[in-house]
């Protein structure tokens, strides 16, 4: 091939790859609780030795209390699947099992088919769908198909959990779910 | 001292940087000095700034990034008058930049958007046009389309206004920079703001890049409307920018996009055009865009490559976009070699 198809092709190339819009990127994923005494208690089982989970669920023993967090370290877009009323205990057939039973929640849509969902939020004045860093997103609550009050994160592609977010950053039952601590680094 | 200052303001944010990543190389200095005793506890703006000049005069890309970012986290636990008054004051375009990013940070961690008002109006009035891109810079990362309306600030639809073309291009990068890091390209009042000021740009270079790389999926029928009109008109740059914006269109404007990309097809004389408009056939009909594309042999003989290499490319059955634009440029590469 002649030098200057080469540098032609070279630069086509270039130009494609910055054209492409929709490229993963990892972001960083602090606790949803601002509370020393925040704890992560399920990551790829439910207690840490249950059924499957794959999600992080994190808690500090009260309820409707402290604010649950966006967790994503960045601005990014939380859209809010609400309706459900307040709840601090388990899930009962009715309005306590709202939303499929993830409750009150918040989805981040990334590219190509990722999210980040945070769930089970018990409602509060600063409940909304909003463009945020780490801001309350509503109070730690036992909203939808949740036995107590507790953070869920996930992070999904088209719809499956992936677990190397919390993983890869080792993150493991026990740990602190501070919002000064990094938990995960779901990609988007 | 100003490194060590830095260093405990680091600590005290809880990053886990050592001191040494922070120490700060004296030119001309014939030995390395001894660390500095850590003494701060807190961190005051003044010694925040201090520290972020000497990195940014003397610091690597690094630690130059690492002072600017600890600003914004600290931003948080600072006085937004202090952040204000040091914001105005300041001359230096990068400490522009830095500080107003720090009250851009503070805006979206406390739900606070009127900060954003201080360097949205820096960047409308300033006498330096490096100041007034550094303040539009500033606002790059949170959702600042979104802050300005909801502030009734001054839109970027004035900022490219701007007789800078350093502020033009500020503009621009953060209109791409909000519409794919921001909200992953799902957000339409960005996608239209974009095309808004595509269509206002006097840089053709620069609406092509709007056009090009922010996602259309969101925008409504105003916004297709204003893409067909750079379609049919403008430098060639913009057509086959407004010709792939036309591409990614949702599915209930997908009907007169493709009327009138075929139509692009048969009339535009430039072959860049066309060649986008072929891509954007693709994207906008995807599985079913290999009779389109045959319907198309013949049109322009310059561009019965093209046409192969997507047929090829659609062979592979992907069903995600950007991998069907990788196999092409794969195709491509293979090709030419």
């Amino acid at each position: 091939m002649r030098t200057p198809n080469k540098l032609l092709f070279l630069a086509t190339a270039l130009c494609a790859l910055v054209a492409l819009p929709s490229i993963a990127i990892a972001a960083t994923a602090n606790g949803p609780i601002c509370n020393a005494s925040a704890t992560v208690n399920s990551t790829t089982y439910y207690g840490c030795g249950g059924g499957s989970h794959t999600a992080l669920d994190i808690a500090n023993g009260t309820c409707s209390v402290w604010n649950h967090r966006a967790m994503l370290v960045g601005s990014y877009h939380y859209t809010l699947y609400g309706g459900c009323s307040a709840s601090c205990g388990a899930c009962s057939a009715g309005a306590g099992c709202c939303n499929g039973g993830a409750g009150n929640y918040y989805v981040v849509s990334g590219s190509n088919g990722w999210d980040f969902r945070q769930l089970h939020s018990n409602p509060s004045s600063d409940t909304s769908t909003k463009t945020c860093d780490r801001c309350p997103l509503g109070l730690i609550g036992s909203t939808g198909n949740s036995t107590g009050a507790h953070s869920h994160s996930d992070n999904r592609q088209y719809g499956t959990r992936k677990s190397a977010w919390y993983t890869a950053v080792g993150t493991t039952c026990g740990k602190s779910g501070n919002c000064t601590n990094r938990v995960g680094v779901p990609t988007l | 001292m100003r490194a060590a200052l830095l260093a405990a303001c680091l600590g005290s944010l809880g990053l886990g940087l050592g001191v040494e990543l922070v120490t700060v190389p004296r030119a001309g200095a014939q030995t390395a000095p001894a660390p500095a005793p850590v003494q701060a506890r807190s961190c005051s703006l003044d010694d925040m700034l201090a520290g972020l000049r000497q990195a940014l005069r003397h610091g690597s890309p690094a630690l130059r990034r690492y002072a600017r970012e600890l600003l914004k986290e600290s931003a948080i636990a600072l006085s937004p008058e202090e952040l204000r008054a040091a914001f105005l004051r300041e001359h230096d375009p990068q400490v522009v930049e830095s500080l107003g990013a720090a009250l851009a940070a503070r805006a979206a961690r406390n739900q606070e958007p009127e900060l954003v008002k201080v360097p949205l109006l820096r960047a409308v009035s300033d006498s330096d046009p490096a100041v007034r891109a550094a303040a539009v810079r500033s606002l790059r990362g949170i959702g600042s389309v979104e802050a300005m309306v909801e502030t009734r600030s001054p839109g970027y639809e004035r900022l490219i206004r701007d007789p800078s073309r350093e502020v033009q291009q500020a503009v621009v990068d953060n209109l791409v920079s909000e519409s794919a890091k921001v909200y992953f390209g799902h957000d339409r009042t960005v996608a239209e703001k974009a095309v808004q000021v595509a269509t206002l740009a006097s840089d053709p270079g620069l609406a092509a890049r709007l056009l090009r790389d922010v996602s259309t999926e969101q925008v409504g029928h105003g916004a297709v409307q204003e893409l067909l009109k750079l379609l049919g008109s403008g430098p060639p740059e913009v057509r086959a920018a407004a010709a792939l914006a036309l591409g990614g269109v949702p599915t209930a404007e997908a009907a007169v996009a493709r009327t009138a990309l075929l139509d692009c097809y048969q009339k535009d004389p430039e072959t860049a055009v066309r060649r986008a408009v072929l891509e954007a056939l693709v994207h906008l009909t995807m599985g079913a865009a290999p009779p389109l594309l045959e319907s198309l042999r013949g049109v322009a003989s310059a561009l019965s490559g093209e046409l192969d290499l997507w047929q090829a490319a659609l062979q592979s059955g992907l069903q995600e976009w950007h991998l069907l634009q990788r196999e092409k440029q794969r195709l491509e590469q293979q090709a030419l070699k």
